[in-house]
């Protein structure tokens, strides 16, 4: 290569095209996607996605400050790309719309841990159990998940008696006699936003799968 | 760098008046690669023991890896090879390095903002943004240190005395700009003035594939390609396929993001698109690598230290390259997505490729720059053996145990039993990773005997002046 100013002009041509391509076309082409607003089989309307509640948007940022995102992904492949949808990790793909009111957005890379994605439409209508956070293996036999002891606060029963919020511990996770385990506002907030995920909603670019009478059975 | 007489002793001004930055963006490179492979044991620790240090937040796994990958890249990776390209550019163009104290200033602040933004990531203020981890504060400074260097690296290319520029020096050209292009990008776009949804995942994953593809790997091999036929005194008989596969390289690695993105919440033209330029990398990967072969002899490549790592590190990039443009098939992803696999791959290509690429260049830079010879052989063949044999253990664990967990988690196995099964090659990967960190020391050390030889003789006037008052005139004269 002889001249150094053809080099720094292909060099700037092969940056600005990836940029062009990776950065700003996607940013034209997603840019215009809002809250879809929908009828759902009973006639009533609904918005999606929903913002969150505030503790959950609080949790969020517990969420993000811990580095869950190590472990732990939110994103449900299409049936013809993996089996999550077989594993019960949602019922249909996750899209792009369903990310809309998260920043920054933690799809994650790693699955050491199950997706999250719905792990709150996994919870059902039981709380989130804070026991799982204490220690996971409170709740999962064997879990490698790492407890997050330092988000609860172990206390002298005061002489009020026992908190509503202590936790429920047994064998050798359980606290000293005399002493319980509550969550601090930081755990309550993470839970709160654990159980805010959820994507099962019925979306035109992501149809709900049609249950038939046969697979109900 | 106090080095003037030296250099005129020596005959090399360009190399030795540039030194002093050089050598401590090498130095503290190293010294940030302790603390990268400190980091990434302690995450090894608390995969298998997961209630390891659990009362301390800092010792969550996500942080501690996080700060690991920062470390080792920003570090690492990045101080060397500043360090490593700027010497190059000074040596091929025939140049000093121009203003020495504002690039000393330069890797000061580097280090600087990195001492903010690692511990920063510990603390929790990471951004939970993959390699875009370090806390907003320290982001300007950081940009502002690496600026002025390739500024400076800039101007030694366009100054050069030759009229040829090599593909090395081309290489480091690329390096020198696409790092600034992307970082800015990714920081705008993503932290400070964050854009909407997936399509900061897209950015975030843009940013990723071209930080190592592109900045890493030019970097990496713009030391190569100087090195490789300086050490074994051979010019591949395929060196005419070096310029293709320089812009064949160029345009392909900034569109293979996607791959990561297989499957995912994004539009499916980013994917596929990934596909067609993962597969096509595949032509880059061979015409370098051929370019980059030496055909040196084995009893050639076990006398030179430098010349056997650089050989290793072009093995890597082969291998890295072509399991890089495999896994792009979605059949493949679909597989080993979102396993260990990757991981593995992520450590054949900073360890493997590009830090035995500046390993090779630190045994071939320091006894120019501080005109000693390196003292103790054996140093260095423990350091080589040791990384040679750590890496290898490391990445060869995570890739088959990687494949097993795809394979477990595509056949429905349950989460916890997928990782139990996964532990044993973890824990090999954390073995390997500690013979990779204890062969450091023998290049520390070996690098500290350097030091201390080069000091020798500059401070003998120093012995001289300080012995002066107690000695008595007559022996002072000696």
């Amino acid at each position: 290569m002889k001249h150094g100013a053809v080099l720094f002009c292909g060099i700037l041509t092969a940056f600005s095209a990836s940029w062009w391509g990776m950065v700003a076309y996607p940013q034209r082409q997603l840019s215009p996607l809002t809250t879809y607003l929908g009828t759902n089989d009973a006639g009533n309307t609904y918005l999606y996605p929903n913002a969150r509640s505030g503790e959950a948007v609080q949790g969020r940022q517990v969420y993000l400050s811990l580095g869950c995102v190590a472990c732990h992904t939110q994103q449900v492949r299409p049936v013809d790309g993996g089996n999550d949808i077989a594993r019960g990790w949602g019922r249909r793909r996750s899209v792009a719309r369903d990310y809309l009111n998260d920043s920054p957005v933690q799809l994650g890379e790693s699955r050491l841990g199950p997706d999250l994605a719905n792990y709150g439409e996994r919870l059902g209508t039981n709380a989130f159990p804070l026991a799982r956070l204490f220690n996971p293996r409170a709740v999962v036999t064997n879990s490698v998940c790492q407890p997050l002891p330092f988000l609860f606060e172990n206390r002298v029963i005061r002489s009020s008696g026992p908190s509503a919020d202590a936790l429920v511990l047994k064998g050798a996770y359980a606290p000293g006699a005399g002493h319980e385990v509550v969550p601090t506002l930081a755990a309550v907030q993470l839970a709160s936003y654990l159980k805010s995920l959820q994507t099962s909603v019925e979306l035109p670019e992501a149809p709900l799968p049609v249950v038939t009478e046969e697979a109900s059975k | 760098m106090s080095s003037g007489t030296t250099a005129s002793v020596r005959g090399e001004p360009y190399e030795v008046r540039s030194g002093g930055p050089v050598l401590f963006l090498l130095a503290s490179g190293l010294l940030w690669l302790l603390v990268g492979l400190t980091l990434t044991l302690l995450t090894g620790i608390k995969l298998q023991f997961p209630a390891f240090g659990s009362e301390f937040a800092f010792l969550s796994y996500g942080r501690l890896q996080s700060a690991a990958g920062c470390a080792l890249v920003y570090g690492f990776a990045a101080q060397v090879g500043l360090g490593l390209s700027l010497w190059l550019l000074a040596r091929l163009g025939g140049r000093a390095l121009p203003g020495g104290g504002l690039a000393g200033i330069a890797a000061a602040s580097w280090n600087v903002a990195l001492s903010i933004g690692i511990p920063g990531i510990v603390a929790g203020q990471g951004t939970g943004l993959r390699w875009l981890e370090l806390p907003r504060e320290s982001v300007p400074l950081l940009f502002l240190s690496y600026l002025v260097l390739a500024i400076l690296g800039a101007r030694l290319l366009f100054q050069r005395s030759t009229s040829r520029i090599s593909t090395g020096q081309a290489y480091i050209l690329v390096a020198l700009f696409w790092f600034p292009w992307i970082f800015s990008t990714a920081q705008v776009a993503l932290v400070f003035l964050p854009v909407r949804g997936v399509l900061q995942a897209i950015i975030a994953g843009w940013y990723a594939q071209a930080l190592f593809l592109g900045w890493l790997s030019s970097l990496a091999l713009g030391v190569l390609y100087v090195l490789l036929p300086e050490l074994s005194g051979r010019v591949s008989p395929y060196s005419r396929h070096a310029g293709f596969g320089f812009w064949s390289w160029l345009v392909l690695t900034g569109w293979t993001s996607g791959s990561a993105l297989v499957g995912g919440p994004v539009p499916a033209w980013i994917p596929t698109l990934a596909v067609a330029s993962g597969v096509l990398l595949l032509i880059p990967t061979v015409l370098i690598s051929l370019s980059l072969h030496s055909g040196s002899r084995l009893r050639a490549l076990f006398s030179s230290p430098a010349l056997f790592l650089a050989t290793v590190s072009g093995i890597s990039f082969t291998v890295w390259g072509v399991l890089t443009a495999l896994t792009s098939f979605r059949c493949a992803r679909e597989v080993l997505q979102f396993t260990q696999f990757f991981v593995g791959l992520n450590q054949l290509g900073l360890f493997g490729f590009v830090a035995f690429a500046f390993f090779a260049g630190i045994y071939v830079a320091v006894p120019r720059l501080l005109g000693v010879k390196w003292k103790y052989p054996i140093l260095s063949v423990l350091h080589v053996a040791g990384s040679v044999a750590g890496v290898g253990l490391a990445v060869a664990s995570l890739l088959l145990g990687g494949w097993l967990q795809g394979w477990a988690l595509h056949d429905g196995v349950d989460s916890v039993t997928v990782v139990r099964h996964l532990q044993p090659w973890l824990c090999l990967n954390f073995l390997g990773i500690l013979l990779f960190l204890g062969s450091q020391f023998a290049l520390l050390l070996q690098l500290l005997a350097a030091v201390v030889y080069f000091l020798l003789p500059l401070g003998q006037p120093v012995v001289a002046w300080v012995l002066a008052p107690t000695s008595t005139s007559g022996t002072k004269s000696s």
